[in-house]
């Protein structure tokens, strides 16, 4: 069995590593494979990686005040304890391990609410994707409260404070114009965020500096000399070279004096000053361009009718055929993407097919319960709750019982909602989806939005219905 | 560093306390530890009393580990305070504590060498070996020569 742990103690001092020493010491002798992480008051021993986290059975959290990097272990068996147990009786610890070990399903901090959209990002954290997907998941999911934000006060602001005028869209009232302004400040710092937290999964803090400065660049056209930023793509590019940048450098052999000027003053400047070389000199030029032909390319497909349609059947079906699976979260994020470049019908497919798989699950229930065991049909307000709020994973206990009938259906039904929401040319301008945000007033047109949906789920509850063996 | 951060004048034996509480020990170790290292005991006191209200520093075994982060301090010290009579110390395993092992590290950052040595002290001191030195009746000058030994040794 393997094990891994963090311990931490309020000075970092002492007990930090007399606990990690019990548990090496304790674990090796009852025959388990055991690391684990000091994390001291100016540098960490022994740090896990993402492998060596993702391949652990156990996680072991020793600590008296709140460790650094909780969010790794989301998805993993953990147990919680102060640091004196640990030195005193070591043995229970590890015999206490089975039963008293809960499984952090994805919440990334203990004391935070998450959100659902964030869980189904982190419970597949460890089990499906590779680690480089994993580390985009982590950049998006600390990204995506800008988004909301953004999305939110940008098109509330509009809604309500706008007048069309000859220069176009005006907002004259002072509040309104404000709130726009905030809901843009929002939108320039979520930038920053995804490219910081890309790299923050890959080298920790230090590479912060290098990342959000370096994200900030590229999205700066003037600096660049490109007349327009690199938009998430170059963003992206900047998480992973920074956290790798900075990564390789930790890896340098320096002595003391220089080794605690290293994160606070030589992995900064050179980091920022390297990411700014390679995207004013060599990156910035093309990954701009390839930036602007997508978004041409998106904009072109979503503008004449047929090709919308194809667009909308596409992105539609990646999002209903694994119900909040690594395929449904790249078309999200696809759609996450064009709501900050300006394009948020993509957002507005996505959101539409979001919430048909456990909608059409639902109505199927309700239409004929025999069809569905006593177990599944309990679950019948739950299901509609979790199609209602946009969490599409409501559908996968359904999927899993019976998956030559459920995922075809509603992969068909999710995209007839994607295909409707690109003729009606729907917007959301927030990251998440389901009827709750035509709620909100997040999309353009509420009941348009609304009948995509609907079409989408009685098309779905139907072919479920007809698939489906008494 | 073991040479910087340990000196023999540091290390002391047959130590009484005026009784068996914690409070008073911790004077004591003050008293002791300031007058040579030339800080004010009161400020050393306070704070090795402020970090046993955080949790009690004992380790079990006889041992504790009072420690202190001192702006007033130019390098960190270890010292090793052996009393002559067991002080309650609220242990976990009940047991007094006979040998203390007292840390003072600066309050600023760095230092980042002295720092691993008393991180490799705290890990030493869940060897049997280590401690049954640290509680034994060796006189101060064999405690120091086996503390420094063992230091290099893993060093």
């Amino acid at each position: 069995m393997k094990i891994v742990g963090v311990t931490k103690c309020p000075t970092g001092i002492a007990h930090t590593y007399m606990a990690a020493e019990r548990l090496e010491r304790t674990g090796e002798e009852l025959g388990y494979e055991v690391k684990i992480e000091a994390q001291g008051s100016q540098r960490t021993e022994n740090p896990l990686t993402m492998e060596e986290i993702a391949d652990a059975d156990y996680v072991i959290i020793a600590a008296d005040v709140t460790i650094d990097g909780r969010e790794r272990f989301g998805g993993k068996k953990v147990l919680e304890t102060p640091i004196h147990p640990v030195i005193s009786n070591p043995g229970e610890i590890f015999f206490n391990l089975e039963y008293e070990a809960t499984l952090w399903d994805g919440e990334p901090c203990g004391d935070e609410q998450v959100s659902p959209l964030e869980k189904g990002i982190y419970i597949r954290k460890d089990k499906e994707g590779s680690q480089m997907l994993q580390q985009l998941m982590n950049g998006a999911s600390h990204m995506i409260p800008f988004v909301v934000v953004g999305g939110m006060f940008i098109s509330l602001s509009l809604a309500f404070g706008g007048e069309a005028s000859v220069h176009g869209l005006m907002i004259p009232s002072v509040f309104w114009k404000k709130m726009n302004a905030i809901g843009y400040l929002a939108f320039d710092l979520m930038y920053p965020i995804l490219s910081g937290f890309i790299a923050y999964s890959i080298a920790g803090r230090a590479s912060l500096a290098p990342a959000m400065i370096g994200a900030a660049i590229a999205m700066d056209g003037e600096i660049l000399g490109t007349g327009t930023g690199t938009g998430f793509l170059g963003c992206i590019i900047v998480g992973y070279l920074a956290g790798y940048l900075v990564k390789w450098m930790n890896s340098w052999k320096v002595s003391g004096n220089i080794r605690s000027m290293m994160p606070i003053f030589v992995i900064p400047l050179v980091g920022v000053g390297m990411i700014a070389l390679l995207f004013v000199c060599i990156l910035g030029k093309p990954v701009a361009i390839v930036m602007e032909f997508l978004n041409s390319l998106l904009s072109l497909l979503s503008a004449g009718r047929s090709t919308a349609v194809l667009l909308g059947i596409v992105l539609g079906a990646m999002i209903g055929i694994d119900m909040g699976g690594p395929v449904n979260k790249v078309a999200f994020l696809f759609g996450v993407a064009s709501i900050a470049d300006g394009n948020p019908g993509i957002m507005g497919i996505a959101a539409a097919a979001i919430p048909v798989a456990p909608l059409a699950v639902g109505l199927a229930i309700l239409f004929d319960r025999e069809k569905f065991t006593e177990e599944e049909q309990n679950t019948l307000l739950t299901t509609i709750l979790m199609g209602m709020f946009g969490i599409s994973e409501g559908a996968i206990p359904f999927a899993t019982a019976d998956p030559k009938c459920v995922i075809p259906s509603v992969t068909i039904g999710s995209a007839v909602s994607g295909a409707l929401a690109a003729v009606f040319k729907i917007t959301v301008a927030v990251p998440h989806g389901g009827p709750v945000i035509g709620a909100l007033g997040a999309s353009n047109h509420v009941l348009l939005y609304l009948l995509s949906i609907a079409a989408g789920t009685v098309t779905g509850a139907f072919l479920i219905l007809a698939l489906k063996k008494q | 560093m073991i040479e910087k951060m340990l000196k023999r004048e540091l290390l002391f034996d047959h130590v009484t306390v005026s009784s068996h509480y914690k409070k008073d020990a911790l004077f004591r170790i003050g008293s002791l530890c300031a007058d040579y290292i030339g800080i004010s005991a009161d400020e050393m006191i306070q704070a090795l009393e402020l970090r046993e209200h955080l949790g009690s520093t004992s380790v079990g075994g006889g041992i504790a580990i009072p420690h202190a982060r001192l702006d007033v301090l130019a390098e960190p010290v270890i010292a090793v305070v052996r009393f002559d009579s067991p002080i309650e110390w609220e242990a976990f395993d009940k047991e007094g504590v006979k040998t203390a092992v007292v840390l003072a590290v600066p309050e600023k950052e760095g230092y980042t060498d002295y720092l691993e040595t008393i991180a490799l002290i705290s890990r030493k001191l869940m060897d049997e070996g280590f401690v049954s030195h640290l509680t034994g009746n060796q006189s101060n000058e064999e405690l120091y020569k086996y503390l420094m030994a063992t230091v290099r040794a893993q060093g």
